[in-house]
């Protein structure tokens, strides 16, 4: 594969060696190094909550916050970066909130200026908000010179926060009366009182 | 008085109304009728040049008919002689004359040559397998004395006739060197064993080696031409000829008894009678003709009518459906225009079009009674001008057209059963006829529906007679000589042995039965004397014997066979049932008090009482030895999933015990919630789960909580009120506040009894906040309540118009998921379940075929409902075919409607309706149903009128209007709950709409090209893992099989218990350790990939998960534009990696791995191309 250090569009290309996987590997000999691409560009943005973001495309199988500031310290630490992130914004794996059909069968539950809302993010992408701007300076730094590297063996893992049997199974399980019992309770009361303040 | 006049005003117009109505749909259909009509008669026109070509042959073989040479009076000794050694033999029937018994002479004197049948008549049509050209040969009457009609005596005199001339026309052949193509053969005309005929057709260019074309080679024209040698007119008294009157004497025990004691020979006299009467018949029906300008189109499409049904002119003795072709048809119809009524009055009129003379025709089939109570009578006489025909309602206990002229039953060649098949025919064409809202000319004319047996009948016994000896100790020791002259073959007798055991046997457990003879042939080389068989490894012309019968659900597994009241004395009715069911036979008292004559019989799973009660008879009454093949209706039954459940292996597959136990439990449940003291009390509690209309795939199992359909889902609604919440995730969480107020008071009334919890919803598509009460009864079943309220829809509805334009289609998908399930569920459910007791086969066939799509990996993208409405079409819709009467037959027709379904351009329109004989019958008021009242039931049974068809396929009009290839919705099923059509199949992916489409393809040209058997049905159920990218192989760590209530039939219940739950844990939480962990995988799987990938999976692990029920598989599909390399955009949505800076592609190792991580504990195996 010819190695490809950024996109025409300004996009890093941003690679992570994958695990082994005992089912994968005894199909998988003799072929490249698995590797899974993510795309990265500094995001530009005049709302405020949206400032020093890196703009994230393609994003790993149950990727949060975790993973990313995990993945993102190693990368600074090759180049003597530092960088602290702060959180992962809009990551919707699963597209549950493609739609929100609160806001839009009434305004009254709606946080006000709660820009989420709104806002449009394309699926399998997703903002990585730093503290501050020097955060997203020096992480861009070690992304464009960690985007140059060759050989795969150099290349920084990433580990899937795999779910268990457990967690399908989890499904399943009843909610909890009492958690259940409260939410309602709570919901209906911030909701009347709502109400009431709109009229 | 006023208001009196006026609504009795208003009446008027309605009734008016409906009548002109009804009037304008009827012109409308006759002329669309009349358009469909005239494209077909041009389609199977007859080409021109083809007639050209074979008339030029005809001149020349009259020619060379005339060259035969006349013969002198020849003893027997003579003839046997001259055809000594020759490559032609004498064609005698049986028994062949000998030597001692024959003093009369045999001649040969020049024949009158005429053409008859259709190709004189010119009502002939394109036969894609070729068609025949009736040519006869009348001898002249001076060979014949009178007397000549008994015991055989025309009859060799005929066939010595036509051995001569077959003797002779293959010599001119030779000398005019034509006999290197045609070819020459004697058959049995009509399949009539009395009547060989000389049939010379040509043999394929390419396999001879001959390179001139000649001139006379008309193999091209598919003809053939039949040389039937015939008697003079009048030559015997037509009434010794009478169908009831004895013309083979065969010696009796008294020498000097009187020949009028003898049986009837009718199959004898028809022969001998018919053969003197063909050019009358052409005069009758040529005359006919000539007055009745749509004569010829009516019979043809007689003809084709006939066809697709299997119906002919061959004799119905032999097995199969015969007896009534175009020849009757049109003489039938011939007769109706000169009467046919009671008093005469005409039924047909000469100015009909041939839309209407082939309606009346059939009409008269469907309604008039031809055999039991009536006959009719007509006058072939041409020149009796008076002659009028009369329905005479006196029947004769066989099928009767009787012609007063020339003393023939026209109907002689037809047996009751092929008489009763034929009407049963009629009835239903005419029904079609009278359908003025879908159109069913494709279903009358065009479905060839004998094509394949298991789809015309629904149960097909191959039956293999002993080889040898055996077969003359049984059969041939029965066939007694007033038998032979009776039967005239064995073949003949045997086939009405089986044919009326069986009939007394099953009663009206069956609908109609026929037997074939398969192998029977009806031609043989001219150097042969008649059929000598040699297959079947017996002496008899077949190979094997097949029983077809339709069955009729309603009575087929009723235990007991209820005989004659017992008496002192033995009545004959009692001496023949106890005699013909031997040690089956007992005395039973009944409830009424009276005792009965009765046999009982015991249902099973797997196998339908008929095929116990075959098997009894036919070995009591044909021979021990007799070996029934019936393992393909078996190995059917054996695939619907067996419930875990006490004596499952002996209950009828039409037994639906085990969910009106689900429902009684229901009802229990149902009294509970209703006396709830609630802040709004209950107005309805609506049953909406598949079970509740007996389509789970598994039948309801106490405690079986790993079924996937073991929570049947209810819908609550409660009286009206203006307090709902006015925003969506608030209304919810009202909605739950009202199921924990149920919870509460059910806990604390009944909580000994009754266990509940709740779990979060997701059928509603980014509604997050649905939760259901679980209520688990204390006789072991589940339901899922929900609330319905009147403010939902106009929230729903209130999203779509606040919406963003590109988020419109989504939201407008999520209500059609809330239409579909909260409203249009509780209608799909009451129709289903109110028409299905009408369907006896309909549940354990949907539940075959939910498995079979199961087993493909398909049903987890279709709705139940989708899946049920396509399999019931056979059922509401099953013109031309009967509606199914066995779990393969509604199978087999489902998978064959898929197979030729053209969605792109075909909307499917159903009439949820019972089977219309039954409607006036009362509609039961079913369970739970407080809204849904008798008057509502009635309402959704009344058939679809015009105008909502004709809107329905408005709808259809429009969606294709916007997705003209069907790429975006495939399936538009509607009925009168559903007029859009699409609530249940949006978001259908369309790769998975054309693999089920191809799947039925392959399924239905398997079973055409290899028949069903062990390997072919196995192959039907086995999922082509090959054709998906990836396969990934999963194991759950604990079996679900036992849990989810199903029990294989090897298995020993007691064994198998062990692993299946009697009760439910303490801990509700505890019950998820027995659910399917693979279900959840794969809809976040489908959830994450949703734009590049598609996965499939069983859906129900218990029954297709091995063994165990502890094996899935997950297979995945790239999305076509995910197969290429493309541009790399922001919102590609796709697990990519670079190709270089501008252009990605799909990294499919990455996404292999990620799969796998994702499946994690579960998966043992990955396979990908």
């Amino acid at each position: 594969m010819v190695h490809v250090d950024s996109m025409k569009n300004g996009f890093l290309v941003i690679p992570f060696k994958l695990p082994e996987h005992p089912v994968l590997s005894k199909h998988e000999n003799g072929k490249s190094v698995p590797c899974h691409y993510m795309f990265m560009k500094k995001h530009q943005s005049k709302q405020e909550e949206e400032s020093n973001c890196i703009f994230l495309v393609n994003i790993p199988l149950l990727t949060n916050v975790e993973s990313m500031k995990t993945v993102i310290k190693e990368i600074c630490d090759k180049y003597d970066e530092v960088s602290y992130v702060e959180d992962l914004l809009y990551n919707d794996e699963f597209g549950l909130n493609d739609v929100n059909l609160s806001s839009l069968t009434s305004d009254l539950m709606s946080v006000p200026n709660d820009s989420s809302e709104t806002r449009f993010t394309p699926r399998n992408t997703a903002l990585l908000k730093f503290v501050d701007q020097s955060s997203v300076n020096n992480c861009w730094n070690a992304l464009v010179k960690y985007s140059n590297i060759k050989d795969s063996s150099k290349f920084v893992n990433w580990n899937y926060s795999a779910p268990s049997f457990s967690t399908f199974i989890n499904f399943y399980k009843p909610i909890d009366l009492e958690y259940l019992k409260d939410d309602v309770h709570s919901h209906l009361a911030i909701f009347e009182q709502r109400e009431q303040e709109a009229q | 008085e006023n208001g009196k006049s006026k609504t009795h005003t208003k009446t008027n117009t309605t009734a008016q109304d409906i009548h002109i109505a009804r009037e304008t749909a009827e012109l409308f259909k006759s002329n669309i009728f009349k358009l469909q009509i005239d494209e077909l008669l041009e389609q199977v026109k007859l080409n021109n040049k083809n007639i050209l070509k074979v008339e030029k042959f005809l001149h020349k073989l009259y020619d060379m008919i005339q060259q035969v040479p006349e013969s002198e009076e020849q003893s027997l000794i003579e003839i046997q002689s001259f055809f000594k050694n020759k490559i032609v033999a004498v064609p005698f029937v049986d028994p062949k004359p000998n030597v001692q018994n024959t003093n009369y002479k045999f001649k040969y004197l020049k024949p009158d040559v005429s053409l008859v049948g259709s190709f004189a008549l010119k009502t002939g049509i394109y036969q894609p397998q070729g068609s025949s050209i009736d040519i006869l040969l009348t001898m002249p009457a001076e060979l014949f004395s009178k007397k000549d009609f008994l015991n055989f005596r025309c009859l060799h005199k005929r066939s010595v006739y036509l051995g001569w001339l077959t003797h002779h026309l293959s010599i001119l052949f030779q000398k005019e060197k034509i006999d290197s193509f045609l070819k020459l053969e004697y058959e049995y005309f009509n399949n009539d064993t009395l009547l060989p005929i000389l049939k010379i057709y040509c043999e394929n260019p390419n396999n001879i080696n001959t390179t001139n074309d000649n001139d006379y080679n008309f193999y091209k024209t598919k003809f053939s031409i039949n040389l039937i040698v015939g008697f003079p007119e009048k030559v015997f008294e037509h009434k010794k000829l009478l169908p009831n009157k004895n013309c083979i004497r065969v010696a009796q025990d008294d020498p000097k008894a009187d020949p009028s004691t003898l049986p009837a020979t009718p199959l004898y006299n028809f022969s001998v009678l018919s053969s003197s009467t063909y050019e009358s018949y052409l005069k009758y029906l040529y005359k006919t003709k000539k007055s009745t300008e749509s004569f010829k189109e009516a019979s043809i499409l007689g003809r084709l009518w006939l066809q697709q049904r299997g119906f002919s002119s061959n004799l119905s003795q032999s097995g199969s459906l015969g007896g009534f072709g175009t020849f009757e048809f049109t003489t039938l119809m011939a007769a109706l225009l000169n009467g046919g009524g009671v008093n005469g009055n005409k039924i047909l009129l000469h100015g009909y079009s041939s839309y209407q003379l082939f309606r009346g025709v059939i009409k008269f089939l469907a309604t008039m009674d031809l055999c039991d109570s009536g006959h009719l009578q007509f006058h072939s006489d041409i020149n009796y001008t008076d002659a009028v025909s009369k329905y005479v309602q006196d029947g004769f206990q066989t099928p009767t057209l009787f012609d007063k002229t020339t003393k023939v039953n026209i109907l002689t060649k037809m047996t009751v059963t092929s008489y009763k098949a034929l009407k049963e025919y009629a009835k239903m064409t005419l029904k079609m006829l009278n359908n003025v809202v879908q159109d069913q000319f494709a279903n009358i004319f065009l479905i060839n529906i004998s094509k394949y047996d298991n789809i015309k009948y629904d149960l097909c016994y191959k039956l293999d007679l002993p080889l040898g000896e055996d077969i003359n100790k049984v059969l041939i020791s029965k066939f007694t000589p007033n038998e032979k002259i009776k039967f005239i073959t064995i073949e003949n007798f045997l086939v009405n042995k089986i044919t009326s055991i069986l009939n007394y046997a099953l009663g009206d457990r069956i609908n109609a039965l026929e037997v074939e003879l398969v192998g029977h042939k009806s031609h043989f080389p001219i150097k042969k004397r008649k059929v000598y068989s040699s297959v079947g490894g017996h002496s008899l012309n077949f190979d094997y014997a097949k029983v077809k019968i339709l069955v009729n659900p309603a009575e087929s597994e009723k235990l007991v066979t209820r005989g004659p009241q017992h008496s002192e004395d033995i009545t004959p009715e009692a001496a023949t049932f106890k005699s013909f069911w031997g040690p089956k036979a007992s005395l039973r008292r009944f409830k009424d008090g009276s005792i009965v004559h009765s046999c009982v019989w015991s249902t099973s799973a797997s196998e339908p009482i008929i095929a116990s009660i075959v098997d009894f008879v036919l070995k009591r009454h044909i021979t021990e030895n007799v070996q029934i093949d019936n393992s393909v209706t078996k190995q059917f039954q054996e695939l619907v999933p067996l419930p875990n459940l006490p004596a499952s292996k002996s209950t009828s597959i039409l037994n639906l015990t085990s969910y009106y136990n689900l429902k009684k439990s229901f009802d229990e449940l149902y009294k509970l919630v209703f006396k709830m003291s609630l802040p709004l009390s209950v107005k309805s509690i609506l049953p909406i789960g598949s079970a509740f209309r007996y389509t789970s795939l598994c039948q309801p199992v106490p405690f079986a909580y790993s079924n996937p359909d073991f929570l049947q889902d209810v819908i609550i609604e409660f009286e009206t009120s203006q307090r709902w919440p006015d925003e969506i995730t608030s209304l919810e969480k009202a909605k739950t506040a009202f199921l924990l107020k149920i919870q509460e008071q059910l806990e604390a009334e009944h909580g000994t009894k009754y266990k509940s919890y709740f779990t979060r919803d997701e059928s509603i598509p980014f509604n997050l906040d649905v939760t259901t009460l679980n209520i688990l009864t204390p006789e072991g079943y589940g339901f899922k309540f929900r609330v319905l309220t009147e403010r939902d829809e106009v929230l729903y509805l209130r999203a779509i118009s606040n919406a963003r334009n590109d988020m419109k289609p989504l939201l407008e998908d999520t209500f059609l998921k809330f239409t579909a399930k909260y409203l249009a569920s509780v209608k799909h459910t009451r129709t289903i379940e109110n028409i299905s007791h009408s369907y006896q086969l309909f549940s354990p066939v949907v539940r075959l075929f939910k498995k079979w799509l199961d087993s493909h990996l398909l049903l987890g993208h279709l709705t139940d409902e989708l899946v049920e409405l396509v399999a019931m079409k056979p059922f509401v819709d099953a013109g031309p075919y009967h509606i199914p009467g066995s779990v393969e037959n509604g199978f087999l027709k489902i998978l064959r409607f898929i197979s030729q379904w053209n969605w792109k351009d075909e909307p499917v329109i159903l009439d949820l309706i019972k089977p219309e004989d039954e409607l006036e019958n009362g509609f039961e008021t079913s369970i739970g149903g407080s809204d849904v009242d008798a008057d509502t039931m009635k309402k959704l049974s009344e058939k679809l009128t015009l105008a909502q068809y004709k809107g329905i396929q408005t709808n259809f009009g429009h969606l294709r209007k916007t997705d003209s290839n069907g790429l975006h919705l495939q399936y538009f099923v509607a009925s009168k709950n559903d007029p859009s059509g699409i609530l249940y199949s949006s978001n259908i992916p369309l790769a998975i709409a054309t693999r089920l489409t191809a799947l039925s393809k392959i399924a239905v040209n398997l079973i055409q090209s290899h028949g069903l058997n062990k390997q072919t049905i196995d192959l039907l159920f086995t999922p082509g893992l090959n054709d998906y990218d990836f396969v990934v192989k999963l194991k759950t760590p604990v079996a679900l099989k036992h849990s989810s209530g199903i029990i294989d039939d090897s298995e020993f219940r007691n064994i198998s218990n062990d692993s299946a739950p009697t009760s439910f844990p303490d801990d509700m939480a505890q019950l998820s350790e027995k659910m399917d962990p693979t279900y959840q995988l794969v809809k976040y799987l489908n959830m994450k990939y949703k734009n590049s990938l598609i996965f499939s999976s069983h859906r129900y692990i218990g029954v297709n998960g091995g063994e165990k029920g502890d094996r899935n598989v997950i297979t995945g599909l790239i999305k076509p534009h995910f197969k290429k390399q493309q541009k790399f955009k922001v919102n590609i949505d796709g697990n990519v990696k670079p190709v270089d800076k501008e252009i990605v592609e799909l990294n499919k190792q990455a996404l292999f791995h990620e799969i796998a991580a994702f499946s994690s504990e579960l998966v043992v195996d990955f396979q990908s191309k």
